[in-house]
């Protein structure tokens, strides 16, 4: 019967698990930096030499079981000579810096799995 | 009883001595402005007498590509104490080398980041500009045609060299080689700030080269009006305030740095802030705290 119960329960562990938030898309807000910068679900774009700063929420694809505070998402870029992510001290805020001019993707990992693969590119100055 | 009026003394002479100037804000003068996050204040580092900067206690719009500079950041009130910045990068490496201390490699807007652990506290966006010219700002008057400056025998022009952009000027330590010619003169340097002793009657000219651009100015050395001084029989080597510097050589003092520069404008003018310069906005949207 202990047996029977112990199966019981991680079957119920396994469901709730299962039943866990799937990933959407990304909630942008700018909140400062390069006025040129852009981001959306397609990717980013910031001019080399300059950051913009987004306020950054992963959206589940089911309303009913979005991501909270417990989720952790991570912003990692392949090639960092080109662009970086970096974690902001303000709640849910993100630096993305422009390195140098190119591209690159942006991987978006929630729970160290990863989600989504968005482009980033570094646009040169002009006028210099 | 007597104890207690005694420690309540004691008390009283701790908070006035240490407690008041904390509580009233007595702090250097800091050229410093705020971060665009609203996180705390970036400050100019002074690397050298030579970054101009450093007596405007303002913090500055445009650096000269080629300067030096360091720049620290204090964190705000409304972050928690445990907040601690640990070092400040910059974006791009193609526009400033270094982490603190900075090298100004190339013309544009760069950002730079107030770095904690592992995170970012704050950010600052500086306007690195190439120098275009090289003026003068002196303490003593100009001749009657507009073409130099006129100084007395026995008397001391303050020669300051202003690195510009677009009629801007430029922060940030740079290098300059001072020269001079005629024999009527003696020239003491220290960076970009040169002092010529009027010795005899004549003309001299005096030429200093900074980012590579050449700038010639003119002194005419006249007779006293007024008859100098008694000579100090025993002069103290810190009294005019320049004794202590090297002496440039007439001609040969300077090393030739000159090559591929132009020259930058004889009877180049006596400075001030003629802003011919247009504000394309790349500066720190934080303002001064």
């Amino acid at each position: 019967m202990t047996t029977m119960m112990k199966r019981l329960a991680m079957t119920g562990l396994l469901a709730i698990a299962a039943c866990g938030s799937r990933y959407d898309s990304l909630q942008l807000e700018r909140v400062a930096g390069d006025e040129a910068a852009r981001g959306n679900d397609d990717g980013f774009s910031v001019t080399e030499g300059r950051a913009v700063v987004y306020e950054v929420k992963p959206l589940a694809n089911d309303q009913h079981r979005d991501y909270d505070a417990l989720d952790e998402l991570q912003l990692r870029t392949a090639d960092p000579r080109i662009a970086r992510f970096e974690r902001g001290v303000a709640v849910d805020t993100w630096m993305l810096i422009g390195v140098s001019a190119g591209e690159t993707e942006v991987h978006v990992e929630i729970n160290g799995r990863t989600q989504d693969t968005l482009l980033v590119s570094v646009r040169p100055q002009e006028g210099f | 009883m007597t104890w207690i009026v005694q420690r309540l003394r004691w008390a009283a002479l701790v908070v006035a001595t240490v407690g008041l100037p904390a509580c009233v804000g007595i702090e250097p003068d800091y050229a410093q402005t705020g971060g665009e996050l609203g996180h705390g204040v970036f400050r100019w580092g002074c690397t050298t007498d030579t970054d101009t900067t450093c007596a405007t206690g303002s913090f500055p719009d445009f650096i000269a590509v080629g300067a030096h500079f360091s720049l620290g950041f204090v964190v705000g009130s409304d972050l928690p104490d445990e907040v601690e910045v640990e070092q400040i990068i910059a974006a791009s490496p193609k526009h400033l080398d270094g982490i603190d201390a900075f090298d100004a490699l190339a013309a544009g807007d760069v950002t730079v980041v107030a770095m904690g652990r592992d995170y970012t506290i704050d950010m600052l966006t500086l306007s690195l500009r190439p120098i275009t010219e090289v003026g003068f700002e002196v303490d003593v008057p100009k001749d009657e045609d507009d073409a130099g400056w006129v100084v007395e025998v026995g008397g001391t022009a303050t020669i300051e060299a202003v690195p510009r952009w677009l009629g801007t000027p430029l922060s940030g330590a740079l290098s300059y080689d001072w020269s001079f010619d005629g024999a009527v003169i003696d020239l003491r340097t220290e960076g970009g700030i040169a002092y010529a002793v009027a010795r005899t009657e004549g003309e001299a000219t005096v030429e200093v080269t900074v980012g590579g651009h050449t700038a010639t100015m003119r002194l005419r050395v006249v007779e006293a009006t007024e008859p100098p001084p008694t000579p100090d029989p025993d002069p103290d080597p810190g009294s005019t305030g320049i004794d202590g510097l090297a002496p440039v050589g007439a001609d040969s003092g300077s090393e030739d740095a000159g090559s591929g520069s132009e020259d930058s404008g004889s009877g180049s003018d006596s400075g001030g802030s003629d802003d011919g310069g247009t504000d394309d906005g790349g500066s720190s949207t934080g303002g001064q705290r």
